[in-house]
């Protein structure tokens, strides 16, 4: 999966990392990008944007 | 009255010892002969059989190459390949459909923290492993 998350700060994007690396679902995860948010259309107060790849895989 | 008289113009020789040599050569001659004549059969015989062989392989593959041009060419035809497209552009279809998007946003929901919750803005698939 190709995901792109935007964070509010430093610390929610570090959160979001350690718990994706913990996850059993979302596996081999790489950060491919962080760009600052986009001024407009941004409602919810992000920062930046975090893109990264990641292996979704549910038995 | 009984004389005995030796007549003989030559010394008596007896030739036991080289007819012991010569029959012993002869012997062990032969049964080289015989050694070695197994050996060379034995040779022919595997080479023959790995001639057939190689000779049967070289024919499977000639037929397998025929095979090969003749569906190389029934799909280098132009209905055919626009068939092979379709059929691709449906199994691509297909397959993002077969995926639980909502079973895979449940599991993003349950490891994204509060923070950054609201925020996943875009998201398109690589690859599936879920099947």
């Amino acid at each position: 999966m190709k995901l792109s998350v935007g964070v509010t700060n430093d610390e929610a994007e570090l959160k979001f990392e350690r718990a994706l690396e913990e996850s059993k679902e979302f596996t081999e995860f790489k950060v491919e990008g962080v760009h600052p948010a986009n001024p407009s259309g941004n409602q919810s107060g992000d920062q930046k944007v975090v893109q990264l790849t990641t292996v979704y895989s549910r038995i | 009255m009984k004389v005995r008289l030796n007549l003989a113009t030559k010394a008596l020789e007896t030739h036991r010892r080289f007819l012991a040599g010569a029959g012993l050569t002869a012997v062990v001659a032969g049964l080289l002969f015989l050694g070695l004549g197994w050996h060379v059969h034995s040779a022919r015989k595997v080479d023959a059989e790995l001639r057939a062989r190689t000779g049967k392989m070289r024919q499977e593959m000639a037929k397998l190459e025929a095979q090969r041009k003749e569906l190389e060419r029934y799909f280098g035809q132009k209905d055919i390949a626009n068939l092979h497209d379709r059929a691709a552009f449906i199994n691509t279809i297909l397959d993002a459909r077969s995926f639980n998007w909502t079973l895979m946003f449940m599991d993003l929901e349950h490891i994204l923290p509060e923070v950054c919750a609201s925020s996943a803005s875009s998201l398109s698939r690589l690859q599936d492993t879920s099947k």
